[in-house]
C-alpha cells in the first residue's frame, strides 16, 4: 500500500472523528490539523460558549498522547505550569515535579486571563521547545502541541497577549456561531450522553511524527514560493499596515501551506492552499495603523483584499516557449 | 388577463413602430424614384405589418406580399387596364422574363423601369420578411441600425433631406427598444408591483428620450464635412451607381432615352460625353426630337429604323430645312469617350454621317441616328448644312401652307391637358399677325422673370397632374425640360406646329486643333461636351423654311442664326462666328464671341441639363472593343475593400462560432502524447471558455475558475481537467505520471458537448424571453 495514501487516510479519519463531537466546523478542524501537522501551535479566539474547549479536547482525545489541560486564572504562577522542585526528605535532595506543560498536547484554556508572567512561561516553551525551572533547562517532549483559547480582549479581566508573543502561534482561529441546522442537531442530542467521553484515540504519537515527516516533503514549486513571497511583500508595503509579516511568518506560511496541501490529499501545494490558510497564518502577525482601527478594518479582510489583487501563477516556465 | 391585454397592446405598438420606421426609411423612394405614390407604400407596409401582427401562417404572408407587389405593378405601369384582366399580367410576365433574360446574360444595367420597380417591390417584401424574423427573435438593435444606416446613406448620396426622417427613426427606435425591454422584463414580474414598476420604467425612459432629444437638437453641429459625395462618387467612375431613369428625382445630368415622365430635381455631373472639332459655329447637338406629348412627358413612338449607307445623304430621310433657308456647308468630327451613350449627335442638316466600321440607321420619326445593334461609336464624321434663317421669310409663313403630316403630328395635345394651358397659349399669341411673332411672344413669355431657372428641388408632378400645367401655374421653377415642353405645348395650343428636341448644347470651347480631313490639314474649333451640357429645346415649323430652333429656357442663348434681310445672308453665312443678332433675340445672351476665332466659353450653359443619361449598358459590357480591355481598377479596389470590411465585421460578430470551431479542431488534432501537449490543449480550452464568456481573472486560482465553470455548465469535466493541469504545473516534474490520453480526450469531448448544450439552452431562453 502506498504510504502516502495511507497517511491521507489517517488524516481524513481524524477530521471525521472530531466532527462527530463538534458539528459543522470542519474547516476549523482542518486548520487545527494543519497546525498539528506543521508543528505549530493554535490560538483560538472567540466569545465564550461556542465550543472552543470542546473542540480542542476532541482533537486531543483523538490522539493517543499525553494530554494536559491548564485552566489559566489571574493567580496562576509560572511554576504552576512548568513544574517545580520539591525537597525530598527521604533522599535529602530537590526533586523536580513536572508541571502540566510537560505533556504532548496542551490545552491552554483562556490564556489571556492569566498574568503576563505566566503567559511568557508558556510562550517560552512554545518557542524554544524547553523550559527553565530553578535554573535548570528542561526539554519538552518531541510532540509538543499547544492549543490555546482566549476570549476577545474587550472582555473584562483579561491581559492581552503582546504582539511578539502572538507570533509564536502558527494559526489564530475563531470558531463562530454554528449554522442554524447544526445548532438544531446540537439541541437534539441526548442530554445525558457526552460524545466527548466516547472518543477513542485513533492517532498514535508515532503516527503524528510520521505525518509531520510527510508534510515536510510536500513539494512547493518555485512559482508557488514566489506567490507566497508576493503575498508577504504585499503585507509589508500595504499603507494600512505598520508592521508586516516577518520572515518567521513567511516560513510559517510555507509550513501551513504544505500541511494544508497534505490534508487535501496532495503532495504538492497549489495557490488554493495559500488562499485557504493565509488569513489565519498572517492575520495575527500584522500590526495595523491607527487609521485602520478608526476605519474598523480587521486584518483578515486586509489579507483577503491582498489575496484578491495578487496574480495567481498558472503557467509553467518550461512549457512556455 | 390584464397582463395579456397589455401584452397585446404593446405588441401592436411594437409592430406599429417597426412599420413606422420601415416607412420612414422607404419614404425617400417616393421622392427619388418614379414610384411616387406614398399611399401605396403606406398601404403595403400597413397590410404586411397587420398580417405579421396577427401571426398569420407563412403561406398567407407570402401570398399577401405577392398580391401587394402585383397591385403595385398594376398601379404604376398598367393603370389603364382593368385590375382583374389577364392582359396586363401577361405583359408584366413577358417584361419580367425578358429583363430577367438580359440580367442572366450579364446585362445587369439594361433593365427597364418596370423591372427596377418590380425588383424594388420584391426587395421590400424580402425586407418585410426579415423584419418578421427580427420581430419574433426580438433583435431590434440590428433592425434599427440598418434603418439608421440606410437613411444616412440616402441622405448622403441623394438630394433627399433625411434630417427629419432620421430624428423620427431615432425616436421611434428608442420607444421601440423601451417597449420591447418592458415586455421582456414584465414577463418575469408577476407580482402586484408590475404596474408600479412599469410606470416608473416608462416615466424614466420617456424622460431619457426627452433629454436625448433636447441635447441632440440643441447641441452644436459640425458643418458638412464631405460636401459633394455624389461628385466624388462619379469621379470614381462607378457608373452603375448613377444609372437609371428609374431614379426620377436627382438623376445626374446626362442623356436618357426615356422622357415619358418628366419632372423632379437634377444633380450636376460633368463627366465628358464627347468632344467635337467643328469648322463652323457649333449649334446645339441634337439627338432626337419627339412629337407625342402625353401630359407627363414625351412618349416614344414606334421605333422604326432605316438603314443608311455611309455615302448616302440624309436629305431623303431627314429634312430639317427647306429652300428659303440659306445654308453653308460645314464639317465636324465627334470623338466619344468610354462614358458616352450609344448615340450619334449631329447639328444642322446632316448631309453625310460616317462612322468607321459601323453601319448606321436612322429612326425616321425622331431623327435619332444610331449605329447598328446600338453599339457605341468611337468617332463620328459629319458633314452638315448650317442654316441661316430669313426673318422676313419666317414672317411670311402661313398655317395654310403646313403639310398634312406636320399638322397631324405636331399639333397633337393630350385630352387631359387643362384648359387654362390652352387658353394661355391662345392668349399669348392673340394679336400677333404672323407665326414668327407668335412664337417669339411665347418664347419671351417663358424667358420672362415670371419663371425661375433651377435644377434643384423641383417637385415632381402628381400622378394625375399635367407636367406643363404644374410648371406654368404652380411651381414656376424649373429647367430646360419644363421650359421647352411648355413652349411646345403652348404653341400647339395656339395652332402652331412645334416639336420637342433634346440633345446637348455646344459645350465648352477648348481652343483650336489641327485635324486631317481627307488628307488635308485644317484648323477646327474644339469643344468638349459633358453630361452637364445635356439640354432640350423647341422647334417650330415654318413652311418654306423648315424647322427653326427656339430657345425658351432663360440664361441659354438661342443657337439659331437669323438674318433680318436677305441681302446680308452671304456675309453671315461666310463668317459663322459672327452671327447676326436680331432684335428679337436680344434677350438671349450673346453666345457669339467678340473675337472671330475664339468663341466665348459657354459657362452659363453648363448649368443645365434635361436629358438624363441612361447608360447603354450593353456597351459597357463590351470591354473587348477596339480600344482594348478596360478594367476599372478603382472600382475593383473599392469593391475589394468593402468586401474585406464586411468580411472583417462578419467574422468579428461570428467569432464565437468559428473561433470555437477552430480551437476545437486544434484540440482534436493534438496528439496528447506528452504533458506539453496537454498544457497547450488546456490553454486552448481556456480560450474557448473565454469566448463563451467564461474568463478566468488573474487573481482567480484555476480551481476556483473550474468550479465557476462547472457551476454554469453542467458536469465536472473542467474540474477534473484542472486537477490534471494543476498537478502538471505545481507538482514536482519527476512525480508526474504519464498522460492518460483517452481519459483526457473523453473529458474534453464531454466538456465541449456540455458547453454546446449550455449555449443551446441560453439561446432557447433568450428566444422565450423575446417571445
Amino acid at each position: 500500500m502506498n504510504p502516502g495514501v495511507e497517511a491521507h487516510q489517517l488524516i481524513s479519519e481524524l477530521i471525521d472523528h472530531v466532527e462527530t463531537v463538534v458539528v459543522g466546523k470542519r474547516k476549523v478542524v482542518k486548520l487545527i490539523t494543519v497546525a498539528l501537522l506543521a508543528g505549530g501551535h493554535v490560538l483560538i479566539e472567540d466569545i465564550p460558549g461556542v465550543g472552543k474547549t470542546v473542540l480542542v479536547r476532541a482533537i486531543a482525545k483523538s490522539i493517543g498522547a499525553d494530554f494536559k489541560r491548564i485552566q489559566f486564572t489571574p493567580d496562576l504562577l509560572p511554576s504552576d505550569i512548568t513544574g517545580l522542585s520539591i525537597y525530598n526528605q527521604k533522599d535529602a535532595c530537590f526533586e523536580f515535579r513536572p508541571g502540566p506543560l510537560m505533556g504532548n498536547i496542551i490545552l491552554a484554556d483562556e490564556i489571556n486571563r492569566t498574568s503576563p508572567k505566566t503567559q511568557s512561561a508558556l510562550l517560552e516553551g512554545m518557542a524554544e521547545g524547553h523550559v527553565t525551572v530553578d535554573g535548570v533547562t528542561r526539554a519538552l517532549p518531541v510532540l509538543f502541541f499547544v492549543m490555546a483559547t482566549q476570549n476577545p480582549v474587550e472582555y473584562e479581566g483579561t491581559y492581552a497577549l503582546p504582539e511578539a508573543q502572538l507570533d509564536r502561534f502558527l494559526l489564530k482561529l475563531s470558531i463562530g456561531y454554528p449554522d442554524r441546522r447544526d445548532e438544531l442537531s446540537l439541541l437534539n442530542r441526548v442530554p445525558d450522553r457526552n460524545p466527548l467521553n466516547e472518543l477513542e484515540p485513533i492517532l498514535s504519537l508515532a503516527d503524528i511524527m510520521y505525518l509531520r515527516h510527510q508534510v515536510a516533503s510536500v513539494y512547493v514549486s518555485d512559482s508557488m514560493k514566489n506567490y507566497l513571497m508576493d503575498l508577504v511583500e504585499a503585507t509589508r508595503t500595504h499603507p494600512m499596515i505598520t508592521l508586516g509579516v516577518s520572515p518567521r511568518g513567511t516560513i510559517a506560511l510555507l509550513r501551513a501551506v504544505q500541511a494544508y496541501a497534505f490534508i487535501e490529499q496532495r503532495d504538492y501545494a497549489i495557490p488554493d492552499d495559500v488562499k485557504a490558510v493565509a488569513p489565519f497564518v498572517l492575520g495575527h502577525r500584522l500590526i495595523l495603523k491607527q487609521e485602520a482601527a478608526y476605519d474598523d478594518v480587521d486584518p483578515l479582510t486586509l489579507i483577503q483584499e491582498m489575496i484578491n489583487t495578487i496574480k495567481v501563477p498558472v503557467l509553467k516556465k518550461e512549457m512556455v516557449k | 388577463m390584464r397582463t395579456y391585454r397589455w401584452n397585446g397592446l404593446t405588441n401592436a405598438l411594437v409592430y406599429f413602430l417597426v412599420g413606422f420606421i420601415l416607412w420612414t426609411c422607404a419614404e425617400p423612394v417616393t421622392v427619388l424614384t418614379i414610384l411616387n405614390s406614398r399611399s401605396l407604400l403606406i398601404i403595403f407596409i400597413l397590410v404586411m405589418m397587420a398580417i405579421f401582427y396577427l401571426r398569420c401562417p407563412s403561406w398567407l404572408c407570402m401570398t399577401a406580399c405577392g398580391l401587394m407587389i402585383l397591385y403595385g405593378m398594376h398601379y404604376y405601369f398598367f393603370h389603364d387596364e382593368p385590375l382583374l384582366s389577364l392582359d396586363w399580367l401577361i405583359s408584366l410576365g413577358t417584361a419580367i422574363t425578358s429583363n430577367l433574360g438580359s440580367v442572366l446574360q450579364g446585362k445587369l444595367l439594361a433593365s427597364s423601369d418596370l423591372f427596377s420597380a418590380f425588383l424594388f417591390f420584391v426587395l421590400l417584401g424580402l425586407i418585410m420578411f426579415a423584419i418578421r424574423h427580427w420581430l419574433r427573435s426580438g433583435s431590434f438593435v440590428l433592425f434599427v441600425s440598418f434603418a439608421v444606416l440606410s437613411l444616412a446613406l440616402i441622405d448622403t448620396f441623394t438630394y433627399f433631406d433625411g434630417n427629419r426622417s432620421m430624428v423620427a427613426v431615432i425616436v421611434a427606435a428608442l420607444i421601440l427598444l423601451i417597449v420591447h425591454k418592458w415586455q421582456s422584463f414584465s414577463a418575469f414580474i408577476q407580482d402586484k408591483n408590475t404596474i408600479k414598476k412599469s410606470v416608473s420604467w416608462f416615466a424614466a425612459s420617456g424622460a431619457l428620450i426627452f433629454a436625448i432629444l433636447v441635447v441632440a437638437l440643441s447641441a452644436p453641429k459640425l458643418d458638412t464635412q464631405w460636401s459633394l459625395p455624389s461628385s466624388y462618387l462619379s469621379s470614381l467612375n462607378l457608373d452603375f451607381l448613377q444609372n437609371g431613369s428609374f431614379f426620377s428625382g436627382s438623376q445626374r445630368i446626362g442623356y436618357d432615352e426615356d422622357d415619358t415622365r418628366l419632372g423632379g430635381s437634377l444633380g450636376m455631373d460633368s463627366t465628358p460625353v464627347f468632344t467635337v472639332s467643328v469648322s463652323g459655329k457649333p449649334g446645339y447637338w441634337r439627338v432626337v426630337h419627339k412629337d407625342n406629348y402625353t401630359g407627363q412627358g414625351w412618349g416614344d413612338s414606334n421605333r422604326f429604323f432605316l438603314p443608311i449607307a455611309d455615302t448616302q445623304t440624309f436629305s431623303s430621310t431627314l429634312s430639317l430645312y427647306e429652300n428659303q433657308t440659306r445654308t453653308t456647308r460645314q464639317m465636324a468630327i465627334l470623338r466619344f469617350t468610354n462614358a458616352s451613350p450609344a448615340i450619334l449627335p449631329y447639328t444642322g442638316q446632316p448631309e453625310q454621317v460616317s462612322v468607321p466600321d459601323r453601319r448606321l440607321k436612322i429612326e425616321q420619326a425622331t431623327g435619332q441616328v444610331l449605329t447598328e445593334n446600338e453599339r457605341k461609336a468611337s468617332i463620328e464624321r459629319l458633314t452638315y448644312a448650317e442654316p441661316v434663317f430669313q426673318t422676313a421669310r419666317l414672317r411670311q409663313a402661313t398655317s395654310e401652307a403646313d403639310p398634312e403630316i406636320v399638322r397631324e403630328r405636331n399639333l397633337q395635345l393630350p385630352e387631359t391637358l387643362p384648359d387654362r394651358v390652352r387658353e394661355l397659349g391662345q392668349r399669348l399669341t392673340a394679336g400677333k399677325t404672323n407665326r414668327y411673332d407668335q412664337v417669339k411672344a411665347v418664347v419671351d413669355y417663358l424667358r420672362s422673370s415670371r419663371f425661375r431657372y433651377s435644377t434643384d428641388q423641383i417637385p415632381r408632378p402628381a400622378s394625375n397632374q399635367d407636367y406643363v400645367d404644374q410648371f406654368l401655374f404652380e411651381t414656376r421653377v424649373g429647367y430646360c425640360d419644363n421650359f421647352s415642353t411648355s413652349m411646345v405645348v403652348l404653341l400647339r395650343s395656339a395652332g402652331i406646329p412645334a416639336r420637342w428636341v433634346k440633345g446637348f448644347t455646344s459645350g465648352e470651347y477648348q481652343g483650336q486643333v489641327a485635324e486631317k480631313v481627307n488628307g488635308k490639314t485644317v484648323n477646327l474649333n474644339k469643344y468638349q461636351i459633358t453630361n452637364a451640357n445635356a439640354h432640350s429645346w423647341g422647334e417650330v415649323y415654318f413652311p418654306g423654311s423648315g424647322w427653326v430652333t427656339f430657345e425658351p429656357t432663360p440664361s441659354f442663348s438661342d443657337p439659331s442664326q437669323f438674318a433680318s434681310a436677305s441681302s446680308n445672308n452671304d456675309s453671315t453665312a461666310s463668317n459663322p462666328n459672327q452671327s447676326t443678332n436680331n432684335q428679337e433675340s436680344k434677350k438671349t445672351q450673346q453666345n457669339a464671341p467678340t473675337t472671330k476665332e475664339k468663341p466665348v466659353k459657354q459657362t452659363q450653359q453648363a448649368k443645365d441639363q434635361s436629358v438624363k443619361e441612361k447608360q447603354p449598358n450593353q456597351k459597357k459590357m463590351n470591354v473587348h472593343k477596339a480600344a482594348g480591355v478596360h478594367i476599372n481598377w478603382t472600382f475593383i479596389g473599392w469593391t475589394l475593400l468593402v468586401v474585406c470590411l464586411a468580411g472583417a465585421l462578419a467574422s468579428i460578430f461570428t467569432r464565437k462560432k468559428w473561433l470555437t470551431a477552430f480551437y476545437l479542431r486544434r484540440i482534436q488534432h493534438s496528439e496528447l502524447r506528452s504533458w506539453k501537449d496537454f498544457y497547450d490543449v488546456y490553454h486552448v480550452l481556456l480560450r474557448i471558455l473565454n469566448l463563451h464568456g467564461l474568463k478566468r481573472s488573474d487573481t482567480e486560482t484555476l480551481r476556483e475558475f473550474a468550479e465557476r465553470v462547472c457551476s454554469i455548465i453542467s458536469g465536472n469535466e473542467m474540474f477534473v481537467l484542472t486537477k490534471h493541469y494543476e498537478r502538471l504545473i505545481y507538482e514536482y516534474d519527476t512525480n508526474l505520471p504519464p498522460v492518460n490520453q483517452e481519459h483526457i480526450r473523453k473529458l474534453i469531448n464531454e466538456l465541449t458537448s456540455h458547453l454546446n448544450q449550455q449555449n443551446e439552452y441560453v439561446r432557447k431562453m433568450n428566444k422565450r424571453i423575446a417571445e
